[in-house]
């Protein structure tokens, strides 16, 4: 995996992007599962 | 062989010798700030007035947090500001594009729930079983009863941490090492004042790529909280 940074509809944010093809998600959300 | 692939495999030759060596590198600096927007309105020519001024003012741009809808039709997250005064900027399409974004005209409430801010990547293997990671990093926030916490993440897991209410500044100065292990580690606050999370234990793997990340997070949507910059070293050991 790896954080990208980029812009979805006009807001940049952090996204994890998965190298087995699950879909990407944003990094606050990934954070807020593994607290 | 084309450049790329050149540059990854200097890269990696350059991070064994420094494993070997015990040589610190550089990883990641940024003086860009960055925070969440306080509440306030985005007029429709992407002027931004917040209720409460900022500590200076961003004439070189800043990354502000905005909620869903303060830009027309525009989701959450971060906008690039240049600010002329403490309350007063304009929020652009991108940092580079000059262009001011449509905003909504309608005030927004500040967001108060946790967000990423920088985000840093540690390559895989890079820190080595008793490497370490040091960070620094300084706020400026507004002085209210209201909690202005900030955390640096490793993996995932929350790590040094720092809130603040009537102090207008705090900083995060830390080490994540690995004990012996590529999947066990220490992490210790070398600046303690004003902070939680004087110390703790994480496992994350770090045989594989992970994120040093920043998050904040306001109590009060009217708060200020803005990160003035960051500093990430990787001193490798074997």
């Amino acid at each position: 995996m790896k954080q990208v940074w980029k812009q979805v509809d006009g807001a940049y944010n952090w996204w994890i992007e998965f190298e087995d093809g699950s879909p990407d998600i944003l990094l606050d959300e990934w954070i807020n599962q593994h607290q | 062989m084309n450049l790329w692939l050149l540059i990854k495999y200097f890269t990696a030759a350059y991070r064994t010798i420094c494993k070997l060596c015990g040589i610190g590198y550089l990883i990641d600096a940024n003086a860009t700030p960055w925070g969440p927007a306080n509440s306030g309105t985005i007029a429709t020519n992407g002027t931004v007035t917040l209720g409460t001024a900022l500590s200076s003012i961003y004439s070189n741009g800043i990354w502000l947090y905005f909620p869903a809808g303060a830009v027309s039709a525009g989701a959450a997250g971060w906008y690039w500001a240049v600010m002329s005064s403490t309350t007063v900027g304009i929020v652009y399409t991108s940092q580079t594009s000059g262009i001011p974004v449509t905003g909504s005209n309608s005030p927004y409430t500040g967001v108060t729930s946790a967000i990423t801010g920088p985000s840093i990547n540690v390559p895989g293997l890079a820190m080595g079983i008793n490497g370490t990671l040091r960070f620094s990093s300084s706020y400026s926030c507004n002085n209210t009863a209201g909690s202005k916490a900030v955390v640096a993440t490793f993996g995932g897991s929350s790590s040094i941490s720092i809130s603040m209410t009537t102090a207008v500044g705090g900083a995060i100065n830390g080490l994540i090492q690995n004990k012996g292990s590529y999947s066990s580690q220490r992490y210790s606050n070398l600046t303690t004042t004003a902070s939680t999370g004087i110390g703790g234990f994480l496992s994350i793997d770090t045989m594989v790529n992970q994120i040093l990340a920043y998050r904040f997070q306001n109590a009060v949507a009217t708060d200020v909280l803005i990160q003035e910059n960051y500093f990430v070293e990787l001193f490798p050991r074997g």
